[in-house]
């Protein structure tokens, strides 16, 4: 079985995050990480290979970014997967998520193409920390053309069938699908593991390939901000909130404070 | 114009709330056409509720091919349909699944999409442009789409809906789903239970828990049912398991928006900033007042949630009632009100306070019942006690008497006139005084049982030093006043019923007879002293007429002679004297009658005057 999972790059989400001149968003002079959403993807990969250990299990961490971007594969490989692809070009700075999606689907082709084996199952995160769209898991099946199970907090597979529990916004459902699929994660899942010692010295031995546009059949026009389908037309940062006003609370004045404030904005 | 295509969001056939907000912003870009996807006999209701809001024709797609399916088949639906109404944009309400849903549609019509709007407006072309706001509401980004159909995710809260008549013309779409759609399936599904409360990303208000709690959100929910208000919680109370993770505000859960949110016991970390920081209005009580979310607060209370919380839902009862009464003037704490229902006039006493003791009402009532006929006093036509369950206070409504207060009246009197006020006065204190009570002390409950509380004057002034703040010469001076007083108070040897509270202020006079009407305010009435009452009537105002009719009232009454009463009056009264003074800095009447235990230590006297 071949699991491709999915790892983004962001800025450091307690860092002081910034956008570039063109709108995109500041990913070189910010501290980066493996979006922590994404350890959850990684870890469920990892898990349902250790479950079924019987069989041929290969997990292959991709990501799409920045050079720096490679250290979230890195972490990944850290965590257990067994290679990983990085998928790198000029080009692609400024993606939107249509683009994004699109030079997904063709590594994950490609990776099947080059082992001869088609993926079964392509994990991802429940949104990245940064721009937090969480689509790019359903365009990416609707490129692939396969169905997609999401924001699952629990999942399970047998054979060829995936069932997950989902935390719908009206209901719990029990979702299942038959592989190939898209799976989606939250951090309901599970715990990500920390990376062992032993990890991370494997890590440094296991394969890593960098691959550009070219490679996936891709020409720099399909990507890139040129090519988003979206433009953005202006950032602006938001005027830091002016500090309210704070009383301490002795016998109840607290409360009776609170309660006018509430009334002058007439909560109450 | 151009068609816009809204999904209605609905659950069987009952549209929410974002459906409207969604059309509203519809009608800023072109023609707003609303979609249901559903039961078909759910349609023509849903039709009605939208066409409310200017929606000019409803697509109704029948849901038989499409439920049971996540996704996949209602991207489908609305590709065929877009290529049918070649509509000038898509909006969708953002939603776990619509998001999805819009992510496969902007692929099979290669069009560019927009999540999670706060803001549609029409651009300069006529063309939507959308507001999103970003890192965690760090950022606020404007963009628009650039490639086929705009799609756009709109989050709830984003447009007030309007209303708009629409001529709603109900158009049936068949659509032919495509079995690749149907590989992923609804297995089985749990509709979560209703909680009564609005949902979290709608809601106009939003109350959350965090670690604070403690696990504990009675409160929360208490302060959330009070406001209307949606529940949330942080990742920490729902890491602890306190909480479903459904009820999660921050990166990991739900964002909200509300025009306000209120957050208890969180220290508002990244994660949860993320997910709330965008609210128009926000308010936390913490304890530490460190937690960084005070950085964000419009208002901030460093306090026990566990305190704050029920003693705010008190507040806002009050206020709610508040706004139906009128405040009396010389009320008690602002809790007295005036209600008119019907032409007829009536008292309201809520004791909203929560210091009160839960059967406050009830005990009043027990004493105005009890002491009417021999005294004048209000009518009581309805007691409540404080239920807990409810949040309401103990409440009591009583007659609305007419006359003037005598505070206001006694100024304006000449001498003959004070003395009849005095003489009438005097009878009351009397009549209470001729009340028996077993023994001393406060009535615990509407039985009137009494709680024995023996006074001893030396013993008063000692655990009162301290609010005295006096020098040790004076303190010596009045411990020994004070013991020559309860000496002289010990022979009268009996206690009775004591208004304690017996002054002008609390009493209504008719203007023209100068008859009583009514003795108010009973909150304070215990057993004790026989002479307390009548040291009350005469502890300020001093003028010759008046102390002589309230004298010869009282006397009329229990007998003895003037000067006897007099001094026992001033005996007894020194324990409201001292009490007063003790807290001088509290009000005028407390200063000034600190000032009169000052003068009466420095000369041992008990009829002493800061003037003499």
């Amino acid at each position: 079985m071949n699991i491709v999972v999915l790892v983004k790059y962001v800025p450091d989400a307690t860092a002081d995050r910034q956008f570039e001149s063109d709108n995109t968003v500041d990913r070189v002079n910010v501290d980066g990480l493996l979006s922590e959403l994404d350890e959850y993807a990684v870890e469920q990969a990892l898990q349902i290979k250790e479950k079924r250990a019987e069989e041929e299990i290969e997990v292959t961490a991709l990501t799409v970014g920045p050079q720096a971007a490679e250290a979230a594969v890195r972490k990944a490989l850290q965590m257990g997967a067994d290679k990983a692809v990085h998928v790198v070009d000029d080009a692609i700075a400024g993606s939107d998520a249509v683009a994004t999606s699109l030079v997904l689907a063709k590594a994950v082709e490609k990776l099947g193409s080059d082992s001869g084996k088609k993926f079964d199952l392509v994990v991802g995160g429940l949104a990245s920390t940064d721009a937090g769209m969480s689509v790019v898991p359903a365009m990416l099946a609707e490129r692939l053309g396969v169905p997609q199970v999401t924001l699952a907090s629990v999942v399970e597979t047998q054979g060829d069938q995936v069932r997950i529990k989902r935390d719908g916004d009206t209901a719990t459902e029990v979702i299942g699908g038959t592989m190939p699929l898209v799976l989606s994660v939250t951090d309901q899942s599970g715990e990500a593991r920390y990376p062992s010692f032993k990890g991370i010295m494997a890590a440094k031995k296991k394969p890593l390939e960098t691959w550009s546009l070219a490679d996936l059949g891709l020409e720099a026009g399909q990507v890139g901000l040129a090519a988003a389908w979206t433009a953005v037309e202006e950032t602006t940062a938001r005027p830091p909130r002016t500090a309210g006003e704070i009383v301490k609370d002795e016998d109840g004045s607290g409360a009776k404070a609170l309660a006018d404030f509430l009334a002058s904005k007439k909560f109450i | 114009m151009a068609e816009v295509l809204v999904l209605i969001d609905h659950v069987d056939g009952a549209v929410k709330k974002p459906t409207f907000e969604l059309l509203t912003i519809a009608k800023r870009l072109g023609e707003p056409s609303a979609v249901f996807i559903g039961a078909p006999d759910q349609a023509a209701g849903a039709a009605e509720a939208v066409a409310k809001y200017g929606a000019e024709k409803v697509y109704v797609v029948d849901d038989a091919q499409i439920k049971g399916y996540p996704v996949a088949p209602k991207a489908e639906a609305l590709q065929q349909l877009a290529a049918k109404a070649g509509p000038a944009a898509i909006l969708l309400p953002s939603g776990a699944e619509t998001k999805e849903v819009a992510g496969r549609l902007a692929i099979k019509l290669e069009s560019g999409l927009i999540t999670d709007a706060v803001d549609v407006q029409a651009g300069a072309d006529g063309g939507p442009v959308a507001t999103q706001s970003v890192f965690a509401g760090n950022f606020t980004v404007t963009s628009k789409v650039t490639h086929g159909t705009p799609i756009i995710t709109v989050k709830p809260n984003s447009a007030a809906p309007e209303e708009a008549a629409g001529a709603g013309a109900v158009e049936q779409v068949a659509v032919t789903i495509s079995d690749a759609a149907k590989t992923a399936q609804i297995v089985a599904s749990q509709p979560r239970k209703a909680s009564g409360r609005p949902e979290l990303t709608e809601a106009a208000i939003v109350v959350s828990g965090g670690r604070g709690t403690g696990g504990n959100f009675e409160p929360i929910e208490k302060l959330a049912d009070a406001l209307g208000a949606a529940v949330g919680a942080s990742r920490a109370a729902v890491d602890s398991g306190w909480m479903p993770h459904t009820f999660q505000v921050g990166q990991t859960g739900k964002t909200v928006s509300p025009q306000l949110y209120v957050a208890n016991g969180i220290s508002g970390a990244i994660q949860h900033r993320a997910g709330m920081q965008t609210s128009k209005t926000i308010v936390a009580v913490n304890k530490d007042e460190e937690a960084p979310i005070f950085e964000l607060v419009d208002f901030g209370v460093v306090g026990d949630l566990h305190t704050v919380l029920p003693a705010v839902i008190w507040e806002d009862r009050r206020m709610d009632l508040l706004t139906s009464l009128t405040p009396l003037e010389g009320g008690w704490s602002g809790e007295t009100f005036l209600a008119e229902a019907g032409g007829e006039r009536s008292v309201v006493r809520i004791f909203a306070d929560p210091r009160h003791a839960p059967e406050a009402a009830e005990i009043q009532a027990a004493l105005l019942r009890l002491v009417r006929g021999l005294v004048p006093v209000p009518e009581v036509l309805e007691v409540r006690r404080a239920d807990p369950v409810a949040g309401t206070p103990p409440l009591l409504v009583t007659e609305h008497v007419a006359g003037v207060r005598g505070d206001l009246l006694l100024p304006t009197l000449d001498g003959p006139s004070l003395t009849r006020v005095g003489e009438a006065l005097g009878r009351i204190a009397g009549t209470l005084a001729g009340m028996p009570q077993l023994v001393g002390g406060t009535f615990a409950d509407r039985e009137l049982r009494v709680a024995p509380y023996d006074l001893d004057l030396t013993d008063w002034v000692a655990s009162h030093a301290d609010g005295l703040a006096w020098s040790e010469d004076d303190l010596l001076a009045l411990r020994d006043v004070a013991a020559a007083a309860q000496t002289r108070l010990d022979t009268v040897g009996r206690v009775s019923l004591v208004h304690s509270d017996l002054n002008p202020k609390n009493v209504l006079l008719d203007p023209d007879t100068l008859a009583v009407s009514a003795v108010l305010d009973w909150e304070f009435s215990h057993a004790g002293s026989p002479f307390s009452d009548l040291g009350n009537l005469v502890r300020f105002d001093r003028r010759q007429e008046y102390v002589a009719g309230v004298l010869r009232g009282w006397v009329t009454l229990r007998g003895g002679a003037d000067d006897e009463a007099l001094e026992l009056a001033r005996c007894a009264d020194l324990v409201a004297l001292v009490e007063l003074a003790a807290r001088k800095d509290a009000n005028p009447v407390a200063a000034r009658a600190h000032d009169h235990l000052l003068a009466i230590a420095r000369r041992g006297d008990v009829h002493a005057l800061p003037s003499d």
